[in-house]
């Protein structure tokens, strides 16, 4: 077996990085680069879940922030309960530990994804773009709704989760918590697409008429997708939660999945460790930009028809040598 | 009795003004190689697609060991052990040889929903892919992507995935066509042997090959199934010369 | 009684805006197979033109004729840039390299317009209100847009069934196959359905401009909703995008208006507003959303 492949050498560069980071910030005197790559992590795990769905199984989703959205909102609900002592639904106690609210978010995530997914994926081709981005347009203006929880202005935590042994409030422990729960996703995914579901999903995406000619029914391998990628991106939206120790619609935006899914196409699509580094280099690019002119996007979106042009195998794709899973 | 594993009753099938099934009847025995033929256009590819469910017939009934499945669905039809391979070779392109095998072996084993495990060491994989990719000569291609095999290897990579799930019928369509003379030899050694097992469907243009290969061959012309018989009963009928042995 | 049609004659008016965003829309869908999420930004830049030029001149029609001009060319300009390289790719390098248009032209426009919105008046011979009804008292502009629309759609029915062109069009949205078959100069017939689009939207940008604010980033609502109208009324179809934009402007539009009524009979009034408001805006996804589940393609699918 090649151990030291220029893929693997990237991988270990990039978790030898991101490990010490922290550290590099400190001896630098650049603290605020902590909070800045904890935001990475946070939307690698968002965009990684979503290339679940774009890369492997072949299904563009346009409302991917929507499922993100939950998951913030379930632990603001939740804090929010849990501060004014006052149960939700009259019977459901609050709460502010995260081993409690992190898996909640991630299940009401992922219940979200079960019912938006079952009727999105009647559909396909465009009109599963379209419906997605519907319905994360639906989920939007729900949050608008939610009048009790801040509506439009949001909700805002007064202190973050708390966690056994750790604490959050200081940003290198936050940091190593998106850290792990990153590296937790990775291994999950990574092992997912290898495995026997994972097989079935890319073959369902690269010849949707074979898989049927095979007896299998794509519709429900699909659907299990969309709901996996549901519950990682609500586990991106607990931690976002956290790190802002704040909640708005805001975060379901479409443009916010305009921009995951930009995230995953700079990264390399269907890479599972790719994304990781299109989030890094889409918030550096903003963060770089923003340096020298309020108008980032005006280069933004130029750059960004570039690379869909010419360059699609991204940044992952160009430093480990691959070539493009789809054509 | 003979015994007939598929039996096709009254068949019809219309695209808009072109009926490309009229009232078609033959039978298939079990254990032969049934071969259909019939001039450009003269409808093979549909009624194959019928049987597979690919597309669902106007009218006209399916029977497949003695069970009407003229209205199931493709993947359904595959489940009871009616397997079929497509005009344009059909493989998964960006999956590796052994992949593709190893799905078609999953497909049939037990159910996928397995998110932890690498598929290639799944126990049903690990017990049939050797044997899988022997059967078909790719063992040494089983690293490589699909879509950079050659056609020919791409046709005996689909027959492969078709046999994975020890299907009792195979429906083929036109699997010679492409190959060259080689090719052709080896893909006739295959269906001799797999005779054995299954039970073979086959739309094919190669004369020779049919004539050699085929227990019984039906004749289609303009939607219409013509005749049915032994290879010699085909060639001394008086309609397959005019209606087509005259064209070739 | 007054308000019902009032509010109706609201909705007629949103659902002509949509309809003149989708038609165009729907032709890219349904001929050159291309997911074009910038659509919106042609409305925009319409509304933006139409409002500085109209400023300028003081002139109307100065107004409309610049975001005529300037969404067809600017829509001609990105089809020949941008769009003509990703026709035969995936669906999602389209929906990420159009992302990115949007960028560019959100802001392009708020660095020469500045983040402030533009406010654009009627022109002075449309101020003013009629009374249509005893009682009933409508603005002349807005009753202005639904004729103006009302017009354009029976153009572009004349286009379509009357003209070589239009069966063209017709064909190839239906059929992509057929319209190579025919011999048409397929390049020059893209940009063309293109460039018609993008004034369409243009149109309705402007036109929109006096009652709305003109702002970046004002393309993306409505643009959301055009998607809605040609889910409901199927990719391709100009009759699916008639029938759905007037479905989808009534019912937005008489949802925000009727269901806080509605729910203040059972709830109390703070809580109903805020429940109404939310359900309304949720109306026309849910209406979506049915449509749907009893028909996957559409109400009049183009596809056979």
């Amino acid at each position: 077996m090649h151990y030291f492949t220029r893929k693997s050498i990237v991988i270990a560069a990039g978790g030898v990085f991101f490990a010490i980071l922290p550290l590099l910030a400190a001896s630098f005197g650049k603290e605020y680069l902590v909070s800045l790559f904890s935001r990475i992590l946070i939307y690698s795990i968002a965009a990684v879940s979503l290339d679940l769905l774009l890369g492997f199984a072949g299904l563009i989703s346009l409302g991917h922030a929507a499922f993100v959205g939950v998951g913030a909102y379930t632990v603001g609900i939740f804090f929010f309960h849990g501060f004014e002592a006052q149960p939700l639904f009259g019977f459901i106690p609050g709460s502010e530990n995260g081993l409690i609210v992190f898996p909640l978010a991630m299940l009401i995530s992922a219940l979200f994804a079960l019912i938006i997914g079952a009727l999105s994926l009647r559909t396909s081709g465009m009109h599963f773009i379209m419906i997605t981005l519907a319905f994360a347009q639906m989920t939007y203006y729900f949050s608008v709704g939610l009048e009790k929880y801040g509506g439009d202005d949001g909700l805002s935590l007064y202190s973050r989760n708390s966690f056994p042994g750790l604490d959050l409030s200081r940003d290198y422990h936050f940091y190593y918590l998106c850290l792990i729960l990153l590296f937790l996703f990775l291994i999950f995914i990574y092992r997912l697409v290898n495995s026997r579901f994972g097989l079935v999903i890319r073959g369902a995406s690269s010849n949707s008429r074979r898989i049927q000619a095979l007896g299998v029914n794509p519709y429900h391998y699909k659907l299990a997708c969309f709901v996996i990628a549901g519950a990682g991106a609500g586990l991106a939206g607990a931690l976002l939660a956290n790190q802002t120790e704040y909640v708005s619609p805001g975060l379901m935006h479409w443009t916010v999945s305009g921009e995951l899914m930009v995230m995953v196409l700079l990264g390399g699509l269907g890479t599972i460790f790719g994304p990781v580094l299109g989030a890094a280099t889409f918030l550096l690019l903003e963060e770089f930009l923003t340096m020298y002119t309020e108008h980032w996007m005006l280069y933004m979106g130029p750059i960004l028809v570039l690379v869909v042009i010419f360059a699609k195998r991204g940044v992952f794709g160009l430093l480990a040598g691959l070539e493009r899973r789809h054509d | 009795m003979t015994d007939h594993i598929l039996q096709v009753k009254a068949l019809c099938k219309s695209f808009g003004a072109v009926e490309a099934s009229r009232n078609i009847y033959f039978d298939v025995c079990r254990g032969h190689i049934h071969a259909l033929i019939g001039p450009n256009g003269a409808g093979k590819t549909t009624v194959l697609n019928q049987l597979s469910g690919d597309i669902l017939p106007d009218g006209g009934r399916v029977i497949f060991d003695s069970e009407d499945i003229s209205r199931i669905k493709p993947y359904l039809r595959a489940a009871k052990g009616l397997a079929r391979s497509f005009q344009i070779t059909s493989v998964f392109e960006n999956l590796t040889v052994e992949e593709n095998l190893a799905l078609s072996i999953i497909c049939h084993n037990g159910h996928n929903f397995r998110f932890w495990k690498n598929c290639l060491k799944d126990k049903d994989v690990q017990d049939h892919l050797p044997d899988a990719l022997m059967r078909v000569d790719l063992t040494e291609k089983a690293k490589q992507q699909a879509k950079y095999l050659s056609h020919g290897e791409k046709r005996q990579l689909e027959v492969g995935m078709a046999l994975t799930g020890k299907p009792k019928l195979l429906l083929l369509d036109e699997p010679m066509a492409g190959q060259g003379a080689g090719g052709t030899v080896e893909l006739s050694k295959l269906f001799q042997r797999l005779k054995k097992t299954l039970t073979i469907v086959l739309v094919e243009h190669d004369m020779d090959a049919v004539f050699k290969l085929a227990d019984r061959i039906t004749l289609l012309v303009y939607g219409e199934a013509i005749v049915t018989g032994t290879p010699d009963e085909i060639r001394q009928h008086p309609e397959v010369r005019t209606a087509y042995l005259g064209e070739d | 009684m007054l308000l019902l049609a009032e509010q109706i004659l609201n909705g007629l008016q949103l659902g002509i805006t949509l309809f003149l965003m989708s038609a165009g829309l729907t032709l890219v869908f349904g001929i050159m197979q291309v997911i074009n999420l910038a659509h919106g930004s042609f409305y925009m830049i319409g509304a933006y033109l139409g409002a500085t030029a109209f400023a300028a001149t003081g002139s109307f029609f100065a107004g409309i004729a610049a975001a005529l001009c300037g969404s067809a060319l600017a829509g001609m300009l990105v089809e020949f840039l941008v769009l003509r390289r990703l026709y035969y790719r995936e669906h999602l390098d389209q929906v990420l390299a159009t992302f990115g248009l949007i960028m560019f032209f959100n802001e392009l426009t708020r660095m020469i317009w500045g983040r402030q919105p533009l406010f654009m008046n009627p022109p002075s011979w449309l101020e003013g209100s009629i009374e249509l009804l005893p009682g009933l008292i409508y603005p002349v502009y807005r009753l202005a847009v639904i004729a103006t629309g009302l017009l354009v759609a029976l153009l572009l029915w004349f286009l379509f069934s009357r003209t070589r062109l239009g069966m063209q069009i017709r064909a190839g949205a239906s059929n992509r196959q057929m319209i190579g078959a025919l011999g048409v100069n397929i390049r020059l017939l893209y940009t063309l359905v293109f460039g018609l689009g993008t004034l369409l939207a243009g149109l309705a940008g402007v036109m929109a401009g006096p009652i709305l604010s003109v702002e970046s980033g004002m393309g993306e609502s409505i643009l959301i909703l055009t998607f809605v109208v040609i889910v409901i009324g199927g990719i391709g179809s100009i009759r699916g995008a008639v029938v759905g934009a007037l479905l989808v402007g009534l019912v937005d539009t008489l949802g925000r208006a009727f269901l806080p009524m509605i729910f203040r009979i059972f709830l109390d009034n703070a809580y109903a507003d805020g429940v109404a408001a939310s359900i309304a805006s949720m109306a026309i996804y849910i209406l979506m959303a049915a449509t749907l589940i009893w028909r996957p393609r559409g109400l009049f699918p183009a596809h056979g």
